[in-house]
């Protein structure tokens, strides 16, 4: 069962959606005590960085979510999600990341338009066993900020300057691209990630665009 | 480099998609169907547009949220941030703020604050008179649209949606001078794909069309021609 971190201001319906569609299970959980009792942690967003931080560490996620990760438990970050995992940010630069990935964020530009909303080819730079191919696709991207490429990143795009797309450190994945708002492309690797964290899926319940 | 984003717009009143001429019926259903379809035909993104006699907007996007893969954005009357608030927790992507909302600062500063500047754009309508580009205000007088747009980038809209009347001289006169703003400006189309690809050429990040006979795929097909770069 994948839980899917709940703040106030972000929408989980998406996301739900699509996992929903490939057949995996997924709950909400607020606080870390109503988390599924294994599976995936998703911690997902698009807006302001404070404010998701401030209700983390209310919710009391911020200081569970790096010991679930410790404890070997898979946490997939996606957009702000990434952002929250990373070490920092310059978007808020006196509070410091969960640090489950390694590497600071900051912010696009200067010579670009920011932010970034739109579709981006993805450039893969190192290959990973368990990851699926995934030059030359085409992902959906709405942010001001961006964790900058490491010789660990799994793979980059360009808006003004290289940015991480995804980035992999044991069982903690950091995606930038809204992989569910990502057309057919998104979904698959969406799919191929949550498997490679370990869930599986049952068969689909319900259609939708694909 | 980024793909020029193409975006149809399908008006909406009260939960249901208001057909146009010529639009067949094909058993689509409501706005998640009409959404889908479009998703399928090469769509970047959707854009919604309220007309007035509305209401009861969160169930249709939680409805559509959950069904699409690509993302959508609704042009409506937003009243408060509240208001803004329940489309944007049943799963909207981006609001456009009608101009006269953003004229009241605290709405467009507060949804800032709350949900980020990439979730808000800000509708401009750009009408040429005299020889100037001026937008009218509502309880206001008209503004030089580019002074406008500044200022609305400066308020923290994350992206202009703009629309020209005439469309004719708006590319080189406008579009190009709006195109150095920080945050991007998608033009709105009146659905002339000539006109739409100069906007592009003039550095619109994206048209929006009004969805129709002509598909995404076929947008894209007659963009490609002019060198502009689009998602396949």
């Amino acid at each position: 069962m994948i839980t899917l971190i709940h703040c106030d201001t972000e929408s989980l319906t998406s996301l739900e959606g699509a996992v929903g569609r490939m057949g995996f299970g997924s709950c909400r959980a607020v606080r870390p005590d109503q988390a599924a009792p294994s599976g995936p942690i998703i911690l997902t967003g698009a807006g302001p960085l404070d404010s998701a931080c401030a209700q983390l560490k209310a919710s009391g996620w911020w200081r569970e979510l790096p010991q679930l990760a410790a404890n070997g438990r898979p946490v997939l970050g996606i957009n702000l999600g990434l952002h929250l995992l990373a070490e920092g940010s310059e978007e808020s630069p006196r509070s410091a990341g969960l640090g489950l990935i390694p590497g600071i964020v900051r912010r696009l530009g200067p010579g670009v338009k920011v932010p970034h909303w739109g579709w981006s080819p993805v450039r893969q730079l190192r290959d990973h066993p368990l990851f699926p191919e995934i030059r030359g696709g085409w992902l959906f991207f709405a942010h001001c900020h961006a964790l900058e490429p490491s010789t660990e990143t799994l793979s980059i795009a360009v808006h003004g300057r290289p940015f991480s797309v995804m980035e992999c450190r044991g069982r903690a994945v950091g995606i930038q691209a809204h992989l569910e708002k990502s057309g057919s492309f998104g979904l698959a690797l969406l799919e191929k990630t949550l498997t490679v964290l370990g869930e599986q899926p049952a068969p689909a319940s319900t259609t939708g665009c694909n | 480099m980024d793909a020029k984003r193409i975006i149809p717009v399908l008006q909406i009143r009260a939960g249901q998609v208001v057909e146009w001429p010529g639009s067949a019926p094909s058993g689509a259903g409501g706005p998640a169907g009409w959404a889908c379809r479009l998703e399928r035909e090469g769509a970047d993104g959707i854009l919604f547009q309220e007309l007035p006699g509305g209401g009861g907007r969160a169930a249709w996007i939680r409805e559509v949220a959950g069904a699409l893969s690509i993302p959508f954005a609704l042009e409506a009357p937003f009243r408060d941030l509240a208001d803004l608030a329940e489309a944007m927790e049943a799963g909207l992507d981006k609001a456009v703020l009608a101009a006269p909302a953003a004229a009241e600062d605290p709405l467009l500063a507060a949804a800032v604050r709350t949900f980020g500047r990439p979730r808000l754009s800000v509708a401009v309508d750009a009408v040429l008179e005299a020889g100037s580009w001026r937008v009218a205000l509502a309880g206001g007088e008209g503004r030089d649209a580019l002074a406008w747009m500044a200022e609305l980038e400066q308020r923290g809209a994350g992206e202009i949606l703009l629309r020209a009347t005439p469309e004719a001289e708006a590319a080189a006169e406008l579009v190009q001078p709006g195109a150095r703003l920080a945050v991007p400006v998608v033009f709105r189309s009146a659905g002339d794909r000539a006109l739409a690809a100069e906007a592009l050429l003039h550095g619109a990040e994206g048209v929006a069309f009004p969805a129709g006979a002509d598909t995404s795929d076929s947008w894209k097909a007659a963009l490609g021609v002019h060198g502009l770069a689009v998602r396949q």
